[in-house]
């Protein structure tokens, strides 16, 4: 290990670390565009320069690797100067439009020029300009905002390495660009926009959507798979407006696919259940409540009854639901799953699971691997044969069609009970409905494929009268 | 006019063919190399004969090869044959006239550093120098110079032809790595320098074309040889290209130390139509402009020019006369840069783009008070602090040419019109 000081701190660094993640890892925070802790150094920006004592001039930290006995500084008059120049620079041909900008708020331009820039230009000539363009299904550039620190094009070649994105031409003609025929369409291609210092890269999903002052952010976990990347939410009166990765090099790195990214869509489906509802045998639908729904389920729970339960109910409801199955003798239990996808690994670490499960680990842990592995094989065997009086299926499966013999054999039961997030062709033949929050209403915790328990928090009230699992379970 | 060497032959006809090499003493120097050099005496003796590179930093050769390590393999020799500085056209003449000198001298090179695989890096425009490059690098296989076991040792060396593809950035010695490695042109972060990590991540000899054609003659005429020529710091013949307002432009091969206006008076035929001389520029377009006052007391040779405030650089001695107007002139120097910078660091990407519009506005009449300071407060924001040395070369200019001819830019931005009329 090597022993340095950096602003009179004392840090202890890795040999061969570089002064920039030093710093960064002892909470000594150094101005950069280029640097990304996950990607390979390009050394372009050059806002990044500390002094060093004994060289001859300002450094970039970056590029410079920590020795025995270095003394940085980070601020002073001479890195000050440097930092103002370089701003000036990058805004000579920059169209400062921020008030039309979505990355407005949390735009690294504006924080430094912010901090160390000028509040006028001496560049009085005309500037060079680009003509915005999409350059993917999720993305859109504009090029004229861009500083061209290249993150984006090292991430396409490093953590995807699909590589659609170049740099073009020469000098301050350079611009990001798609190859030709290639548009950056990768199951990751969301990253891009995080990683983008600017508003050059714009997620067209999240484009005019808010204003990120305006915006809650909030702590959750996706649970469009079993790798459960933690994400930070950023919610909008009520409504979640767009998710991004949040760090942690144990889970998802820096990172999350596209398809958890949009995922935030399917809460605020339109076909979301809001409603306690009853079924007469005749098929009248009749609007009830949580205490009365409570009162019939009861009453229809015996030890003949089956139950299936998705592995994206989290551990507070299974555990709840394990209490349920325990006081009424339930042996029939049966896991609803997501079928499983193709395991997809990337550059740095990064997975997409196979398992679509938020919580398949979770479910194992409170009914053990029997239940997990055989179970929904008896239930569907015991409803077919009519073992089965009640078949009560506790669901919150997001963008999953259930299976028809599922819904063929749930026909046959005398008393259907379906616990759900979104009305679908069981709740159509279900006689007592129960409307659950999904993940983003509620608190709860998901044990993700390693076996980590991820907490998740609430981030929007639930839809109409929906309520967590363990609330209506807890009331068995 | 002293004794020629390197361009001794390159007016004979046929001179880059191997029948006339050979009749010149061809690859005799690197037969003797391999048969009766240690790698470590041939380093000692390089060394020994002072050789400066020819390329533009004039760094000792000898020492160069000595900062190689001796235990990674592979190790590369790339032969920078990107010659691309506005005003130098040396090793053009060396490659297309005598390409046999300088496969020789990589042979040495590589023999002194223990090197198998070499790479030539042409400039991708040279295609008749890389056509007649490659027809003799395939007359030097077939002779047996080159493949397995050369002149019955055996040492291994393969010499491969890469085109560049029209780049200025890629004669800087870590562009010219990466775009050999498939690349964009981009130079990269020193240190690692690429003596200890160059190409493919190896450790990697650089040497100019008029470098490694030196390397025959000093073997087969020793260091002592070579030493006799030039100053004792600057030793040797260097090959000088004097473009610009002169009678008679052209490649000189005088020994370093020569007075600059004895190259432009005795050599270049003097100030064509009887003009004066007004500045040079000594070693190619991104060394400081001087003016005729200094070049009348200017010796060519690497140390005397630094004293002068100026560079030697790649040897390229641009000549202008009374009429040239210093705003235009340094307005098509900076044109060249802005064209050039390869845009990946932040200074030098916008710093040549906003000097080329303010020389522009400057030229066309529309100067403006405050014009001159801002564009030196550009150069010293531009100026070392970047990767590669090209915001330096493209700032130099500005600087000196301000410093030296400020009158000219005031009269400019003052009257909006040139204070030289043709």
């Amino acid at each position: 290990m090597v022993k340095l000081r950096i602003n009179n701190k004392e840090i202890i660094a890795e040999p061969g670390t570089s002064v920039m993640k030093a710093a960064l890892d002892n909470g000594i925070f150094i101005p950069h565009f280029c640097y990304h802790p996950a990607l390979s150094i390009s050394g372009n920006c050059r806002i990044c320069v500390v002094s060093v004592k004994n060289m001859p001039k300002p450094v970039t930290s970056c590029t410079t690797a920590v020795a025995e006995g270095m003394e940085v500084e980070t601020e002073n008059k001479d890195i000050a100067a440097i930092r103002k120049s370089v701003l000036e620079f990058f805004l000579i041909n920059h169209p400062i439009d921020c008030p039309v900008c979505d990355q407005a708020g949390e735009c690294t331009l504006q924080d430094f020029t912010y901090l160390y820039g000028s509040d006028h230009s001496r560049f009085s000539e005309e500037k060079r300009t680009w003509h915005t363009k999409d350059v993917g299904p999720l993305v859109k550039l504009w090029a004229n905002r861009c500083v061209l620190c290249a993150r984006c094009v090292r991430f396409l070649n490093e953590i995807t390495k699909t590589g659609e994105l170049g740099i073009m031409n020469r000098g301050d003609r350079n611009v990001i660009d798609t190859f030709p025929g290639m548009p950056v369409d990768n199951p990751l291609s969301g990253n891009i926009v995080d990683i983008c210092p600017v508003g050059a890269l714009i997620s067209k999903d999240f484009l005019y959507q808010a204003r990120v002052w305006f915006m809650d952010f909030k702590q959750s976990v996706c649970p469009m798979c079993a790798t459960g990347c933690n994400i930070t939410a950023g919610v909008y009166q009520g409504k979640i407006k767009r998710f991004a990765p949040t760090k942690n090099l144990k889970v998802n790195q820096y990172w999350m696919c596209d398809y958890g990214r949009l995922s935030y869509k399917f809460v605020h489906s339109d076909n979301r259940l809001t409603a306690f509802l009853t079924r007469s045998q005749a098929g009248s639908v009749t609007k009830t409540t949580l205490q009365e729904s409570v009162n019939i389920l009861k009453n229809s729970l015996s030890g003949d009854t089956a139950v299936l339960a998705s592995a994206y109910m989290d551990n507070e409801g299974l555990t709840a639901l394990k209490t349920v199955t325990d006081k009424y003798g339930i042996k029939n239990i049966g896991c609803l799953l997501k079928p499983d996808g193709k395991a997809q690994a990337f550059g740095g670490g990064f997975k997409i699971s196979h398992d679509n499960n938020p919580n398949r680990k979770g479910f194992e842990n409170v009914f053990g691997k029997a239940v997990l592995d055989n179970g929904y094989r008896q239930v569907i065997d015991a409803v077919k044969t009519g073992k089965a009086g009640t078949l009560y299926v506790i669901n919150g499966i997001l963008d999953y069609a259930l299976p028809q013999e599922l819904i063929d054999a749930a026909g046959k039961v005398k008393f259907l009970v379906v616990q759900d997030t979104h009305s679908s062709a069981l709740t159509e033949k279900a006689h007592l409905v129960l409307p659950s929050c999904t993940y983003a209403e509620k608190n709860g915790a998901f044990t993700n494929e390693q076996g980590m328990e991820q907490k998740f928090n609430r981030l929007i009230d639930p839809a109409g009268a929906a309520e967590p699992d363990n609330i209506i379970l807890n009331q068995l | 006019m002293p004794e020629k060497t390197l361009l001794k032959h390159t007016d004979t006809p046929n001179s880059e063919t191997m029948d006339f090499y050979l009749s010149q003493k061809g690859y005799e120097a690197s037969r003797k190399a391999l048969t009766s050099y240690e790698p470590a005496k041939l380093i000692d003796e390089v060394k020994g004969s002072g050789l400066r590179g020819r390329g533009g930093a004039g760094f000792s050769t000898g020492m160069k090869w000595s900062f190689v390590p001796k235990d990674i393999f592979p190790k590369y020799l790339v032969c920078n044959a990107d010659e691309s500085e506005p005003g130098t056209f040396k090793d053009r003449a060396l490659i297309e006239r005598y390409p046999h000198s300088v496969i020789e001298g990589i042979i040495i090179a590589c023999w002194a550093v223990q090197i198998n695989s070499a790479f030539i890096y042409i400039r991708g425009e040279f295609t008749l120098g890389a056509k007649k490059l490659q027809k003799a690098i395939d007359e030097a296989y077939q002779k047996g110079f080159l493949g397995k076991n050369i002149f019955g040792s055996k040492f291994n060396l393969d010499i491969t032809v890469h085109r560049g593809a029209g780049a200025y950035i890629c004669g800087e010695e870590t562009g010219l790595l990466t775009s050999i490695e498939g690349y964009r042109g981009y130079p990269k972060i020193k240190p690692p320098f690429p003596a200890i990590q160059g190409l493919f991540a190896k450790p990697t000899v650089i040497n100019n074309v008029e470098t490694l054609a030196n390397l025959p003659y000093i073997l087969n005429n020793g260091a002592q040889w070579f030493k006799s020529m030039g100053t004792e710091k600057s030793p040797g013949p260097k090959i000088f290209c004097v473009s610009g307002h002169v009678n008679k432009p052209g490649l000189y091969e005088l020994p370093l130390g020569t007075p600059c206006m004895e190259i432009i008076n005795n050599y270049g035929g003097g100030v064509w139509k009887n003009r004066k001389l007004k500045a040079v520029i000594p070693g190619g377009s991104s060394a400081p402009v001087l003016t005729a006052a200094q070049a009348e007391k200017l010796n060519m040779d690497y140390e005397a020019v630094a004293a002068a405030g100026s560079m030697l650089g790649s040897g390229g001695l641009i000549v202008m006369d009374e009429t040239v107007c210093m705003v235009n002139a340094l307005y098509n120097l900076i044109r060249f840069y802005h064209h050039e910078s390869c845009g990946q660091c932040t200074p030098c990407r916008y710093g040549t783009g906003w000097l080329d519009k303010i020389l522009h506005r400057m030229e066309h009449g529309n100067g403006k008070q405050g014009d001159i300071e801002l564009m030196l407060n550009i150069c010293d924001n531009m100026r070392g602090k970047t990767i590669c040395v090209l915001a330096d070369a493209a700032a130099m200019p500005v600087q000196s040419f301000i410093k030296n001819f400020r009158d000219e830019f005031e009269y400019h931005i003052k009257e909006h019109k040139c204070t030289v009329t043709i």
